[in-house]
């Protein structure tokens, strides 16, 4: 991953050390309202087709929940189903539209978790920003949950605010009385 | 014979006006054909600054999308000394357009489109991608082309 041949051919997704060091300071220190919202709104502009694309095990040759540890993708699985059913869906309703074998967070299989995903993406997006809310300082399973396309956008809704902010400070501290001994 | 000599020229220039017109129509057919042929394969505005983003880091980064000003970005963002790359812009998150540095050699530039390009697949999948390289006055460098169906690159640069 050292030149930028390989970082620009992984994709945004790929991190670095430097880059999760940029991400906790810019993105996981962001108020959690702001980032659920933003995350929402990110995901909500990936058309289903992409979001199958990036979440099914093995399509173009990535596999972004298997490559997850059994433990993050355990929190994963926990944290989705219960957001869904916090929002009044029952598990066996959950599992009947979702076409899921095993809701046991514990025993799902990538697969199992990539079709439920895709049922939450096309039936209820804003869980997914609820979901990522979660893990807003852990850039690998956002990026496993969400995408390259959506986590650029998520970046970007709130680095803009952060450069905002910093712009913001500048000016004031800038207006502040100068030359005091 | 004179009057021989006369039909005779006059079956020359006859001759002479087929072969002019057939020409012509030769000409124009292929003419024709060379402009529909460009107009299919001419790739969307890739240098003029887009809606989305602008300025950064000392280049250009935009596109016609959020998410394409987004990648454009993180494209700079990889390149952060300006070794190779001095502007990025996006289109229909198909299409990308970078500056080179005068000094890239043709080694590195098969290398940066490829990279590219296959970066922008993982960003945007399924579809097929165009990514160009231009010299700093605009003029095309080289394109490479991505077909999602066989997830290949191919690289063609400019005569």
């Amino acid at each position: 991953m050292g030149n930028i041949f390989d970082r620009l051919a992984q994709g945004p997704g790929a991190m670095q050390q430097g880059d999760y060091n940029d991400w906790n300071e810019m993105v996981g220190t962001a108020p959690p309202k702001k980032f659920g919202r933003v995350a929402s709104n990110a995901i909500q502009q990936v058309p289903p087709q992409q979001y199958q694309r990036h979440i099914q095990p093995g399509v173009d040759g990535t596999d972004p929940l298997g490559s997850l540890n059994p433990g993050d993708r355990t929190d994963l699985a926990q944290s989705l189903i219960s957001t869904l059913t916090g929002g009044g869906t029952s598990p066996q309703q959950i599992q009947s539209n979702a076409g899921v074998q095993n809701l046991d967070p514990r025993a799902m299989s990538p697969q199992d978790l990539a079709n439920l995903l895709q049922y939450t993406h096309k039936n209820d997006p804003q869980a997914l920003g609820k979901v990522a809310t979660q893990f807003q300082d852990k850039p690998d399973i956002l990026h496993a949950l969400l995408g390259n396309k959506a986590l650029l956008l998520l970046a970007a809704g709130l680095g803009a605010k952060y450069l905002a902010d910093q712009s913001a400070k500048k000016k004031q501290q800038q207006s502040k009385p100068q030359g005091r001994v | 014979m004179y009057n021989l000599l006369l039909v005779a020229r006059g079956r020359a220039l006859l001759r002479l006006t087929a072969i002019v017109a057939l020409t012509c129509i030769v000409l124009l057919s292929v003419a024709c054909g060379t402009s529909t042929a460009q107009n299919q394969s001419a790739p969307p505005d890739l240098v003029a600054p887009q809606q989305y983003g602008g300025g950064y880091s000392g280049g250009n980064a935009s596109a016609d999308t959020q998410a394409g000003a987004a990648f454009a970005r993180w494209v700079l963002d990889q390149d952060p000394q300006r070794q190779f790359i001095t502007d990025a812009i996006v289109r229909n998150e198909s299409s990308l357009g970078v500056k080179v540095q005068p000094n890239v050699t043709k080694a590195d530039l098969q290398r940066l489109l490829v990279a590219l390009t296959q970066g922008m697949a993982r960003t945007f999948p399924g579809k097929p991608l165009t990514v160009i390289a231009f010299y700093q006055s605009g003029d095309k460098l080289a394109q490479a082309n991505f077909d999602p169906g066989t997830n290949q690159v191919s690289v063609q640069f400019a005569q």
